[in-house]
C-alpha cells in the first residue's frame, strides 16, 4: 500500500530519496509527523491509530458508528458488482404491467435494477426482481446456519458462566480453607497441592447438602444442546462432471444461464455462501471506509485530527512534519565516480514562518545512526540562513531582498524561504547506489504553551536535529 | 528531488495573459465554452472537448500530452445530454488520459494511460494509479488512491497531499520553460 | 487475568476473531455467523512494492516478521474491521503446527504496536468442537501447507458435578485433555494440500498442455512460461479440478499402469473417457488449453499413497489406531474436516470411499474393529469452521480467563501456551497430574522433527512413538471419565 502512497505527487518529486531518520524507520519526509509536544519526528507506525468516523466511498455520507456497527461496516444503499467488485448503478426502466383499474390494459411502470457498468453484470442475471424504488428494498442474503449458530452460541456462554461461577466458589472455599488450616510451614508448592486435594475433599463432606442442591437445581436450568449429527454417506459428485464442458467465458456463452464457475476472490468476497456458480452471487453492500486520527504513542497528544465531513480535506489537526522541518531535496547531481569528488547542489526550504539556521554535520565514524552511507561528504562549514515562509511571496514578483552575507562558494541561490547549497561528495564503493548520511540541526521556535499559563512568556528556541539519509543514484564505473 | 527544467518551442505555445500556456498542436473544440484560469499548462496534442458542453480548468493545472478531456454524457429516453466538467486547481492529468469525470476537485493527480470514465467523480486529494480504468459513475474519495482495472480502491495518500500537490504544480510551471527565452 | 474477571461482559467490546491460515486469513467479530473477511495472508512490502506471504517469515529473524505483520494488521483494523485495536480482546485461531517464534511476535505485535488488552491463542482444531456441540471428534485440518489430523476430546460437567469424583470444568477440561497426551498422542501430519495439488497440476501444466496464440499457432505451455504462476495455478484449481470418484480413479491408475507395462492390460479394463478439456484464458490474446485428464488427476496427489503408504485417508486411521482403543468408535464415528482444500468438489466423498475401503485392507482391518465412518457437516464453510468455533468462544466469557493480558507476556521470552495458562488454580493444582508431555514440549519437538526432516515431511510418526508412552496413564483418565459423559 505504501508504495503506492508514491503514486500520487510525492512519486513524481521523487521524495523517497531524501529520508529522515524517526526510531528504526526512514522515511521521506510527507510521511511522517512532527510531534510538537515532544519535539520529534514520528512515522505511521509509531503513532496510534483511532477510528474517527465511517463513510460510505459512494455516497460520501458519514455514517455513525453505532449505526456502522450494526451494518457490518456496509453501506445500506451502495452496492458493489460480486464479479467485478466495481459499484454497481441503479438504472430505471419502464415496464409494461396490467393496470389495477383494468387487468386487461396494461400501463407503464418504472422499474429499478443494478447494473454493473464496467462488466455488464445485472441484478437480473441471478433472477433480482426488479424493485419499484430507487434505493432499498433489495432482499438480503440470510445465512442458513444463523439460528444454529446463535443457539450454539447461547448454550457455550452458559457454560462458560457456569465454569466462572464454580471457579470462585472453589476459590471461597478455598480461602476458608486457607484461614482454617494452612501455616507457614505448609507453604510450599507441593505442600500446598497436597493440601488442597485432601481439603477438597474434606470440603466435599463438610459442605452442606444446600449447596449442592443449589448446583443441581442451576444445571436443570441449562439450555440443552443437540450435538450436530455425523452422516455415514456422502454426496458424491453428479456423473454429470465428467462429461459436461465447464464455462469460464462471462457470458454469452451458451451455459450462461447455468452460471459459469466463480474465481476464488468472487467466492471469498462472499464468505458465508462462497459460491460455485456466477448465477449465486449477490450484489455487496459498499464496505465503508474510515477517517483516523493520530496520536503520539509517548504524549498521547494529537497529530492529525481531519474534519468530520468525509469530503472535506481539512484538519482540525494537522502536525505533519512537512509543515514544521526544513525540506531537504536534491536540486542536480553530477556524474558521480568511485573515489572523485563531485559537486552535488542540495536545497533546502523552510517552512516555519520564523527564520531559521540551519547547520549540517557529517556523520562521525562509526555513527550507529549511520548505516546506510556509501561515500564521503564534505558539508557547508558555516550555518545555513533560511528566510521565513511568507505566502505573499508567491504573488512578489520582485527579487528577494539580499541582505544575507552567503558565501557563494557554498550558497548557489536563494529564493524566499528556499536556499540552494554546495556538499562535496566522494562515493566510496564501485558499484551500487551513492548514499550519504549527515545530521541536520536547526532553530525551532516552540509555539507550544502548556494550557494554563496565560501570561506571555518569550517562547523558548530550540535546537533540533535529524538524521538525513540521501540516495543520490547509481555510481557510474569509471 | 526538484523537478528540473522542462524546455518548448516558445513558438508551439500560446502564452495567455492570466499566465496559461497551451500548446498550438492540441485541439480546444468550442474554445468559447473552455475557461482556463491561470498558470495552466496544456500540453502537444491534447483535445479539448468544449464544443459539447463547459469546461472550467482552474489554476495550477497542467494536462500532459496526448490526454483527452471530454465532457460526459448521459442517455435520456429522449436522446443523449451533456453535462459541465469542472476541473479544480493544482490538478495533473499524466499523458494519454482519457478524462469523461463530471467533476475533479483540487490536487488531484491522474497516472499516465487512465481512463476515467463517464461521470466520475474525484474528490479533492485523491489519485489515480498509472494504467488504471475507472469504469463510468465512480466515486473517488478525498486522500485515496485507485488503481487496475477496474479501478478500486488501492490505498491511501498523505495528509500533506495538498501540499505536496501544491509544490508539484508550481514547481512544474516554473521549471516550464520556453527554450527562446533560455538561449 | 483476574482483573478481567470481574469486569464483566457487559459494557465489553465484541472481540476481534483472527485466522491466519497459510495462504487466507480468515477475521471478524465474535458472536458473528461468518467472518467479516477472507484475504490472502499476505502484505505489500514498504520499500519495493512486492507482495510477500506472511508464510515465507515464518522462520526469518523476528524484526522482519514484525513489520510485515504490523502492516498485515493494520490492514486488518483500519480496512475491514474498522475499529480501534485498543478496546478489543484478540482471539487467534491457530493451528498447533504453527511456530513458536512466529506466535511470539504476533503477540509482540498485537501487544506492543496495537496495544490490544489480551490475546488468547486457541488450537484451531478444539475450536472446531464448539461448532458441532459435541465432546469428542477426530478433526481433520486440510490446509494449504500440510493436512494435520488431531483426535480431540473433552468431557464437560454438566452431568457430572456431583458425583463426588473429581470434576471436570468444561473449559478447563480442553485444557486438560489437551496437554494430556493420550488424545495428543496419535496426531498425524503429512504436507499435502493446497501447494501439494498446485505443484502437480503445474508440473502437468507444464508437461501436457498448450498455449493457443492469436496467431492460431499452437505452443506448449512450457515454451511459453518457466514456471507458473501461484495465483494462477489456484485459479485453475478453483475453477477446474475435482476430486473424483474412487472406482474411476482405479481404473485411471490401472489404465496407466498397463501402459507402463506393469500389469496385463488385459487386467486393466478400458480407462475412462477423459473429462472435457477447459479453455482457460491467461490475457486478452492467449488461450490455454487445460486438458481434461489434469483436471482430476492433480487432485490424486492427496490420496495416491507415497513410499511410506500414506495419504490423507491413511493420516484418519493411524491417528484412531494411535488413540486409546476404548475411544477409537468414538472418534471413527466423529469425523470433521475443515480447511480450504476441502472445499474441492467430491473431496468429502472420496475421503469416505478411501476411509472405509482402506479399513478392509490387512494392515488396518485387524486394529479397527468398530461400526462404521460417520462425518460431520458443520454449520459452515469447511474453510471458515475453526474461524466459527473461535467466534462462539470468544462470544463467552471464558475468552476473558484463557486470555493473557501484556504483563503475562513480559514474564519470560516466549508466550505461554495458552492452556498453561490459570496453573495457579486452585482447581487445576488440585486435581490435573502433571502431564509427561506438556503442549510446549510438544511444539518444541515438532519444531525439530520438521527442521531436521526438511520441510515437516512426515513429522507425525516419531512424535507418536515419542509420546506414545504416555497414553496409557491418560486412558485411564479417559475411562474415569468416560462413564459419566452423556
Amino acid at each position: 500500500m505504501e508504495s503506492i502512497q508514491r503514486v500520487g505527487a510525492a512519486g513524481m518529486l521523487e521524495n523517497h530519496r531524501v529520508l529522515y531518520k524517526c526510531k528504526d524507520y526512514r522515511l521521506p519526509l510527507c510521511e511522517l509527523y512532527f510531534c510538537r509536544h515532544c519535539l520529534k519526528l514520528r512515522s505511521k507506525d509509531c503513532v496510534s491509530h483511532e477510528v474517527d468516523s465511517h463513510y460510505c466511498p459512494n455516497c460520501m455520507e458519514n455514517m455513525p458508528s453505532a449505526e456502522a456497527k450494526l451494518k457490518k461496516n456496509r453501506c445500506a444503499n451502495c452496492f458493489d458488482c460480486p464479479s467485478c467488485k466495481h459499484t454497481l448503478s441503479t438504472r430505471a426502466t419502464s415496464v409494461l404491467v396490467p393496470s389495477a383499474d383494468d387487468p386487461n390494459k396494461a400501463v407503464a411502470k418504472k422499474a429499478y435494477y443494478l447494473a454493473c457498468a464496467f462488466c455488464r453484470w445485472t441484478s437480473r442475471d441471478i433472477g433480482l426482481k426488479d424493485q419499484s424504488v430507487a434505493s432499498g428494498g433489495w432482499e438480503e442474503q440470510e445465512n442458513p446456519n444463523t439460528k444454529r449458530i446463535s443457539e450454539l452460541v447461547e448454550y457455550y456462554k452458559q457454560v462458560a458462566q457456569k465454569e466462572k461461577a464454580d471457579r470462585e466458589r472453589k476459590k471461597y472455599a478455598k480461602s476458608r480453607i486457607r484461614l482454617l488450616g494452612m501455616s507457614g510451614k505448609y507453604a510450599s508448592q507441593s505442600a500446598r497441592r497436597h493440601a488442597s486435594l485432601t481439603s477438597m475433599q474434606n470440603l466435599r463432606i463438610s459442605a452442606p447438602d444446600a449447596d449442592m442442591s443449589l448446583l443441581k437445581e442451576e444445571e436443570q436450568k441449562l439450555v440443552k444442546i443437540t450435538p450436530n449429527m455425523a452422516v455415514e454417506e456422502v454426496e458424491g459428485l453428479p456423473e454429470d462432471i465428467y462429461t459436461t464442458p465447464i464455462n469460464l467465458a462471462h457470458k454469452g456463452s451458451a451455459q450462461a444461464s447455468t452460471g459459469t464457475v466463480t474465481s476464488i476472490a468472487q467466492r471469498l468476497s462472499q464468505p458465508d455462501e462462497q459460491p460455485t456458480l456466477t448465477n449465486s452471487l449477490y450484489p455487496i453492500h459498499k464496505h465503508l471506509l474510515v477517517k483516523r486520527s493520530l496520536r503520539c504513542k509517548e504524549c498521547e497528544h494529537n497529530l492529525s485530527k481531519p474534519e468530520f465531513n468525509p469530503a472535506s480535506i481539512k484538519f482540525k489537526i494537522q502536525l505533519v512534519a512537512l509543515h514544521y522541518v526544513p525540506e531537504l531535496r536534491i536540486l542536480s547531481i553530477p556524474n558521480l565516480y568511485c573515489q572523485k569528488e563531485s559537486v552535488v547542489l542540495l536545497s533546502l526550504i523552510n517552512p516555519l514562518e520564523e527564520m531559521t539556521n540551519v547547520t549540517l554535520l557529517s556523520c562521525e565514524e562509526g555513527d550507529p545512526e549511520d548505516t546506510e552511507s556509501t561515500a564521503k561528504i564534505v558539508v557547508p562549514s558555516q550555518e545555513l540562513i533560511l528566510s521565513a515562509r511568507d505566502d505573499a511571496a508567491e504573488y512578489d514578483e520582485g527579487d528577494s531582498v539580499t541582505d544575507f552575507k552567503d558565501d557563494p562558494e557554498v550558497v548557489i541561490f536563494r529564493k524566499a524561504n528556499k536556499i540552494s547549497f554546495v556538499v562535496k561528495v566522494t562515493p566510496m564503493k564501485a558499484v551500487g547506489d551513492v548514499k550519504i548520511a549527515f545530521k541536520m540541526k536547526y532553530n525551532y521556535k516552540n509555539i507550544t504553551t502548556p494550557l494554563g499559563s496565560k501570561e506571555e512568556k518569550e517562547t523558548p528556541i530550540l535546537l533540533l536535529e535529524h538524521h538525513v539519509d540521501v540516495n543520490l543514484g547509481q555510481v557510474i564505473p569509471s | 528531488m526538484e523537478l528540473g527544467d522542462i524546455f518548448y518551442n516558445k513558438a508551439e505555445y500560446i502564452e495567455t495573459a492570466s499566465g496559461n500556456k497551451v500548446s498550438r498542436q492540441s485541439v480546444l473544440c468550442g474554445s468559447q465554452n473552455i475557461v482556463l484560469n491561470g498558470k495552466t499548462v496544456i500540453q502537444s496534442d491534447c483535445i479539448i472537448r468544449g464544443d459539447l458542453a463547459n469546461v472550467r480548468i482552474g489554476r495550477h493545472c497542467v494536462i500532459a500530452s496526448r490526454s483527452v478531456i471530454r465532457p460526459p454524457f448521459k442517455k435520456f429516453s429522449k436522446g443523449v445530454a451533456f453535462f459541465p466538467l469542472h476541473i479544480g486547481d493544482h490538478v495533473f492529468i499524466e499523458e494519454d488520459c482519457v478524462v469523461n469525470a463530471a467533476q475533479i476537485g483540487s490536487y488531484v493527480h491522474i497516472g499516465r494511460n487512465s481512463v476515467i470514465g463517464r461521470r466520475c467523480v474525484l474528490k479533492d486529494c485523491s489519485a489515480i494509479a498509472p494504467n488504471t480504468v475507472l469504469p463510468p459513475e465512480t466515486v473517488v474519495p478525498p486522500f485515496t488512491v485507485f488503481s487496475g482495472s477496474p479501478g478500486l480502491y488501492a490505498g491511501e495518500l498523505p495528509e500533506c497531499t495538498q501540499d505536496l500537490m501544491i509544490d508539484l504544480t508550481r514547481n512544474y510551471y516554473q521549471h516550464f520553460l520556453p527554450i527562446a527565452q533560455v538561449a | 487475568m483476574p482483573l478481567f474477571e470481574t469486569i464483566g461482559l457487559g459494557g465489553e467490546k465484541t472481540a476481534v476473531v483472527i485466522d491466519i491460515g497459510t495462504s487466507y486469513t480468515k477475521l471478524g467479530f465474535a458472536g458473528e455467523c461468518g467472518p467479516r473477511a477472507i484475504i490472502p495472508s499476505e502484505v505489500k512490502i514498504l520499500q519495493t512494492g512486492k507482495v510477500v506471504r506472511l508464510e515465507d517469515y515464518y522462520n526469518t529473524n523476528q524484526d522482519e516478521l514484525f513489520a510485515v505483520l504490523v502492516e498485515f494488521l493494520h490492514q486488518m483494523y483500519f480496512r475491514y474491521l474498522l475499529i480501534n485495536p485498543r478496546d478489543r480482546r484478540v482471539l487467534i485461531a491457530e493451528s498447533v503446527l504453527v511456530p513458536t517464534s512466529f506466535r511470539d511476535t504476533l503477540a509482540k505485535v498485537l501487544f506492543r504496536h496495537f496495544e490490544v488488552p489480551s490475546v488468547m491463542f486457541a488450537p484451531s482444531h478444539m475450536l472446531t468442537l464448539l461448532t458441532l456441540g459435541i465432546n469428542t471428534a477426530l478433526v481433520m485440518d486440510v490446509g494449504y501447507a500440510d493436512t494435520l489430523v488431531l483426535p480431540i476430546s473433552f468431557y464437560h460437567t454438566l452431568n457430572m458435578m456431583c458425583l463426588g469424583k473429581e470434576c471436570f470444568y468444561f473449559f478447563s477440561a480442553i485444557r486438560y485433555i489437551y496437554e494430556g497426551v493420550a488424545v495428543l498422542g496419535s496426531w498425524q501430519s503429512l504436507p499435502l494440500g493446497g501447494r501439494a495439488i498446485h505443484k502437480r497440476l503445474e508440473s502437468l501444466l507444464l508437461a501436457e498442455s498448450t498455449v493457443a496464440t492469436e496467431g492460431g499457432s499452437e505452443l506448449p505451455l512450457s515454451s511459453v512460461v518457466g514456471t507458473v504462476q501461484e495465483d494462477m495455478l489456484e485459479d485453475i484449481k478453483v475453477r477446474t479440478c475435482f476430486v473424483c470418484s474412487m472406482e474411476r480413479s482405479r481404473k485411471v491408475q490401472d489404465a496407466a499402469m498397463a501402459q507402463l507395462g506393469l500389469i496385463d492390460p488385459s487386467q486393466a479394463g478400458q480407462p475412462p473417457t477423459p473429462p472435457p478439456s477447459v479453455e482457460f484464458p491467461l490475457d486478452g490474446a492467449k488461450i490455454l488449453k487445460i486438458n481434461g485428464s489434469i483436471r482430476e488427476s492433480s487432485t490424486e496427489v492427496l490420496f495416491e499413497q507415497d513410499n511410506e503408504l500414506q495419504s490423507v485417508a491413511t493420516l484418519i486411521l493411524d491417528a484412531i489406531i494411535k488413540s486409546p482403543i476404548d475411544t477409537r468408535k468414538e472418534l471413527a464415528e466423529n469425523l470433521v474436516v475443515t480447511g480450504g482444500t476441502a472445499l474441492l468438489p467430491g473431496f468429502m466423498h472420496r475421503l469416505m470411499q478411501e476411509l472405509n475401503t482402506l479399513r478392509q485392507s490387512p494392515k488396518y482391518s485387524s486394529k479397527l474393529a468398530f461400526g462404521s465412518f460417520k462425518i460431520h457437516n458443520p454449520p459452515a464453510q469447511p474453510n471458515c469452521v475453526p474461524w466459527l468455533g473461535g467466534a462462539i468462544f470468544a462470544a463467552t466469557e471464558a475468552l476473558a480467563s484463557h486470555s493473557f493480558t501484556k504483563d503475562i507476556q513480559y514474564e519470560g521470552p516466549h508466550i505461554p501456551d495458552w492452556c498453561s495458562l490459570n496453573n495457579k488454580d486452585f482447581f487445576t493444582e488440585g486435581v490435573v497430574e502433571k502431564t509427561p508431555v506438556s503442549l510446549p514440549t510438544l511444539r518444541k519437538t515438532l519444531e525439530a522433527i520438521k527442521s531436521s526432516t526438511g520441510l515437516g515431511a512426515k513429522g507425525g510418526k516419531e512424535s507418536g512413538k515419542e509420546s506414545g508412552k504416555g497414553s496409557a496413564a491418560t486412558t485411564v483418565k479417559l475411562e474415569t471419565s468416560g462413564e459419566s459423559t452423556t
